[in-house]
C-alpha cells in the first residue's frame, strides 16, 4: 500500500486540553486528531472531506516545561459610546496564564488518501506556514515521501494513540479522551473518542508467540490485537531488538468512520 | 400496608438519564452523584436521588468545611460571600433544580448531547472555564460551554466525590468506572463525616495532603474487595481495565492550577496483585515505607507514604523503586540496623515534615517477599519468566556452594559488587573454582551474556535490576538454609557494606 510520509520537526509545541483554561493548560502528551486534521487543511489550504483520508502517526518531544504565555482575554465591550466617538466594540485584558510546553517535537505523520500525488505536493508547497499546535508554534518538513508500506506478522506501536478498543488488548498507555473532529463550518459541532495514549514502544506477537491469548515471549507484548486490526508496518523505521523483523507497525486513525474510539460528546 | 415493587421499567422511567461521558470533571461529579444515590450505574440515579440531594446540600453547603470547597471548584461567586442567606439558599436549589427547567438553546449539551443546552456556563459552575465574559478559547467568540440542565445539575456531585487534598481538588480519570467508584464510595463517606462534624462544630476538619498517598490508599481495600467478586471471564480474578489519571487542580481564583499524575495500568495491576495474593509481604512493606506528615493536617489523611508515592513512577522506575523497597528487608538480613539507620537518615532529611508513627512493623518473610518481587517484575517489568528463572537458578547455586563451603568471601565480593566488570569477575572466579573441582560453571557464557550483557560488550540496560535481583535471591536461599549460614559466619559479614536507601526522596536516579 502507498501512502504519504511526512516528518516534521519543532522547536516547541502545546496541546491544550479543551476544558483546563485558568491557571494553568497542560498538554496533551500526544496531538489529538482534531489538531492534525487542522494541520493538514493548513497545508491543503481548506478543509479536507473528513471521510477521504485516514492517517497513523508516531510523536515524539524531548521535555516538557512550563511557561508563562501572555493571553489578552477578550470580552464584549458593552459600554455606551462616548459622545462623538466609536462605539465601543471589544476590551481585552492581559492575563499571564502557565502552560506546558513541549520540547523538540517531532512528528511522523503517515496519510493514506486517494489524493496521494495532489496531496504530496501539497506537503511540498504547504498553503500556509507550517505550525503544529499553537499558531506560533512554527515547525518544518524534514522530509515528504511517498513510501510503500508492508503487511506485517509482526511490529511495534509506539508514540502514538491508539482505539479504544485496544484498552484491552495493550497493559501500557494511559486513557485519554481528546478531540477527534471539529465541524469547520459549524464550530459548536465536536466530536470527542477515547484513546490509549502510548508514550513507549509496545511489541506485538507473532502469531507462535501467542499461548492462550497471552503472551509468552516476554517484553512489552500486548495481548494479541483486536481482530479487524490490519497490520501494515513502515519497513524504513529501526528494526526492534530481538527478534527480527518487527519494525514500526502503524495504527490508522479516521475522523469520522466507526471506529471504536467513537464517543458521542458536543462542542 | 402496601408494598410497591419498582420494576426495571418503573425505574427507566424514573431515571434522569445520567450516564458516563469520560470526561474526568463530569465523570466524577456523576460518581458522585451516583454513590449518593446508593446505585451502582449513572443510569440508574433518579429525581427523588437528586431531592435527597438537594436535603443535603442545603444543610451542610453553607458548613465551613463546604463554604471553602465551594470557592476552590466553584468559586467564590457560586454562593458570593455578598449574598444573604435565603438567596444563597436560592441560587443552590436553582442549580441542583437545573435538570427541571427547560433546556433552551439551540445548540447540544456538550456532555450530554442527546439534550439541548440550557445556558453556557463559565468557572463558577463548572471548574477550570474561564469567567463569564472572555471569549477565548470558545468556538465563533461565544464565551461559554453550552451544558443541559442535568449537566449542571449532575456537577453538585463533585461535593460529594471530589475531597481537597493540600488545598486543590482530586478528580480521577478511570479506564475502568469501578476504580472510579471504588474511590468515590471511600471518600464519599469521609467526606460526609467531615461535612457532619463541620455542621456540629462551625469548623473546619484538619486538611488533607498527599494526593498520590490518598488514591493509593483508596484503592486499596476495593482492590481486595475484588478477589471476593465473581470470576472475570477467563480470568483468576477480576482484573481492573487499565490505568487511572489524577487530576489535581484548583479553581479557585486565588491561584488555579491544575496538575496531572497518571497512574499506569502495570502499577496498578501491581498493586491488585499484592493486595490480592501477597498481602502478608505488602503490607509489611508498607510499614516499613516512610510515613510522614506535616503538622496540623489530618493525622490519617495528612499522612504521606512514600511505597505509594512511587507507585506513580512505574514502569518508568522500576529498578529505583526495587531498590528503594524491595531489597532493603533482604539487606536487613546482613545488617538489622541497616533499617534502623535508614529511618535515623530520614527523620533528618524531611525536611517541613514530621516522620510520624508507622503502623506497627509487621515481620517480612523473605520467600513470602521474593514472590511479591517475581509478580513486581511480571507486571511492572514484564521480564520474560524463563529469564526470572534463569537468574533464581544461577541465585540457588550460589547460595548451595556458598553454604557448603561456608565460602563467606564469595558472598561478600557478589554482595559488594556494584559495576559490571566487577560482577563478572567475581562470577568468572567462583565459575572457575566449580570447574576445577569438575563441577559445571555457575554460568555459561551464552547464560551469563543472556542475563546481563547486551551484545558482547555493553551491558543490559536493566544490568542494576538483574544484579540486584540476583543478590535478593541469594540472600533469600542462604536465609531459608537450614544451616543458618549468615547467622553462623555473623562476624565475617560484620562490616560488610549494606547500602542505606534513602527514602526520603521519590525513587527517581537509577544508577
Amino acid at each position: 500500500m502507498r501512502v504519504l510520509k511526512v516528518e516534521l520537526e519543532g522547536t516547541m509545541t502545546s496541546f491544550r486540553h479543551p476544558y483546563l483554561l485558568v491557571g494553568r493548560q497542560p498538554s496533551f502528551p500526544l496531538p489529538p486528531p482534531a489538531t492534525l486534521n487542522g494541520h493538514i487543511a493548513s497545508v491543503l489550504g481548506e478543509y479536507p472531506d473528513p471521510a477521504s483520508f485516514r492517517f497513523a502517526f508516531a510523536f515524539t518531544h524531548l521535555a516538557s516545561v512550563d511557561d508563562y504565555e501572555h493571553t489578552w482575554n477578550i470580552e464584549r465591550d458593552d459600554r455606551k459610546p462616548r459622545k462623538g466617538r466609536a462605539a465601543p466594540n471589544i476590551t481585552a485584558s492581559l492575563s499571564p496564564t502557565l502552560r506546558e510546553l513541549l520540547f523538540r517535537p517531532r512528528l511522523t505523520l503517515y496519510i493514506d488518501t486517494p489524493e496521494l500525488e495532489s496531496w504530496h505536493a501539497a506537503f511540498r508547497s504547504p498553503a500556509f506556514p507550517v505550525a503544529l499546535g499553537r499558531s506560533q508554534d512554527l515547525a518544518s518538513y524534514t522530509s515528504v515521501q511517498i513510501i510503500e508500506v508492508q503487511r506485517a506478522e509482526a511490529g511495534y506501536l509506539e508514540h502514538t494513540l491508539l482505539p479504544w478498543a485496544f484498552r484491552t488488548h495493550v497493559t501500557d498507555g494511559q486513557g485519554i479522551l481528546m478531540p477527534r473532529h471539529i465541524q469547520p463550518e459549524n464550530r459548536q459541532q465536536m466530536t470527542w473518542a477515547r484513546y490509549v495514549a502510548l508514550m513507549g514502544r509496545v511489541l506485538t506477537p507473532f502469531p507462535d508467540e501467542l499461548a492462550g491469548g497471552r503472551p509468552s515471549g516476554g517484553g512489552s507484548l500486548t495481548y494479541g490485537l483486536p481482530e479487524d486490526y490490519d497490520l501494515w508496518v513502515d519497513p524504513f523505521t529501526p528494526e526492534a531488538r530481538g527478534r527480527a523483523g518487527r519494525r514500526r507497525a502503524l495504527v490508522w486513525h479516521t475522523l469520522t468512520g466507526p471506529d471504536s474510539e467513537g464517543v458521542r460528546l458536543g462542542a | 400496608m402496601t408494598h410497591t415493587t419498582t420494576t426495571q421499567t418503573d425505574r427507566q422511567a424514573a431515571a434522569l438519564g445520567l450516564h458516563w461521558t469520560h470526561h474526568p470533571i463530569m465523570d466524577m461529579a456523576i460518581a458522585g452523584m451516583t454513590v449518593f444515590a446508593g446505585k451502582e450505574h449513572p443510569e440508574d440515579v433518579t429525581a427523588s436521588d437528586i431531592s435527597a440531594f438537594k436535603t443535603w446540600a442545603l444543610q451542610y453547603y453553607f458548613t465551613p468545611e463546604l463554604t471553602s470547597w465551594i470557592a476552590v471548584v466553584f468559586t467564590i461567586n457560586f454562593l458570593n460571600t455578598t449574598f444573604s442567606d435565603e438567596k444563597k439558599r436560592a441560587v443552590l436549589v436553582g442549580v441542583i433544580d437545573a435538570y427541571q427547567h427547560p433546556n433552551g438553546l439551540p445548540v447540544p449539551c456538550a456532555f450530554f448531547p442527546e439534550l439541548p443546552a440550557q445556558q453556557r456556563v463559565s468557572r463558577d459552575l463548572f471548574p477550570m472555564l474561564m469567567g463569564r465574559g472572555p471569549m477565548n478559547f470558545f468556538p465563533d467568540g461565544q464565551p461559554g460551554v453550552p451544558l443541559s440542565g442535568l449537566a449542571i445539575t449532575a456537577l453538585q456531585g463533585l461535593a460529594v466525590a471530589a475531597p481537597l487534598v493540600s488545598g486543590k481538588a482530586m478528580v480521577v480519570a478511570a479506564d475502568d468506572e469501578r476504580a472510579l467508584m471504588a474511590l468515590v464510595i471511600r471518600w464519599q463517606g469521609k467526606l460526609k463525616q467531615r461535612a457532619n462534624d463541620s455542621y456540629l462544630l462551625s469548623e473546619k476538619g484538619q486538611g488533607w495532603t498527599s494526593p498520590k498517598t490518598r488514591v493509593i490508599e483508596g484503592l486499596r481495600e476495593p482492590l481486595r474487595a475484588l478477589a471476593d467478586a465473581p470470576v472475570a471471564q477467563g480470568g483468576q480474578f477480576q482484573r481492573l481495565r487499565g490505568g487511572l489519571t489524577v487530576h489535581h487542580l484548583s479553581n479557585s481564583g486565588q491561584g488555579p492550577d491544575v496538575r496531572i499524575f497518571p497512574l499506569s495500568h502495570p502499577a496498578l495491576a501491581f498493586l491488585q496483585t499484592a493486595e490480592q495474593r501477597h498481602s502478608a509481604a505488602w503490607n509489611a512493606l508498607v510499614a516499613r515505607s516512610t510515613w510522614a506528615a506535616r503538622k496540623g493536617k489530618d493525622p490519617v489523611d495528612g499522612q504521606s507514604v512514600g511505597i505509594y508515592e512511587d507507585l506513580f513512577l512505574l514502569p518508568d522506575r522500576a529498578s529505583s523503586f526495587l531498590k528503594r523497597h524491595l531489597k532493603p528487608p533482604f539487606d536487613a538480613v546482613l545488617k538489622p540496623t541497616a533499617a534502623a539507620d535508614s529511618a535515623a537518615v530520614t527523620a533528618r532529611k524531611t525536611k517541613g515534615r514530621t516522620v510520624s508513627p508507622a503502623p506497627p512493623r509487621p515481620p517480612v518473610q523473605l520467600a513470602q517477599l521474593w514472590a511479591l518481587t517475581s509478580t513486581f517484575l511480571k507486571e511492572i517489568v514484564a521480564m520474560d519468566k524463563a529469564r526470572l528463572e534463569a537468574l533464581s537458578t544461577v541465585g540457588d547455586e550460589l547460595a548451595t556452594w556458598i553454604a557448603d563451603e561456608e565460602d563467606m568471601g564469595l558472598f561478600r565480593k557478589l554482595y559488594e559488587a556494584r559495576r559490571p566488570a566487577t560482577l563478572r569477575a567475581v562470577l568468572l572466579s567462583a565459575s572457575l573454582e566449580r570447574v576445577k573441582r569438575d563441577l559445571p560453571p555457575f554460568l555459561t557464557l551464552e547464560r551469563y551474556q543472556d542475563l546481563f550483557m547486551e551484545g558482547e560488550e555493553r551491558a543490559r540496560a536493566d544490568f542494576y535490576l538483574s544484579r540486584d535481583l540476583l543478590k535478593m535471591r541469594l540472600i533469600e536461599r542462604l536465609h531459608a538454609d537450614e544451616r543458618k549460614p549468615l547467622v553462623r559466619n555473623k562476624a565475617a559479614l560484620e562490616d560488610i557494606d549494606v547500602p542505606t536507601p534513602d527514602l526520603t526522596e521519590t525513587a527517581e536516579g537509577d544508577e
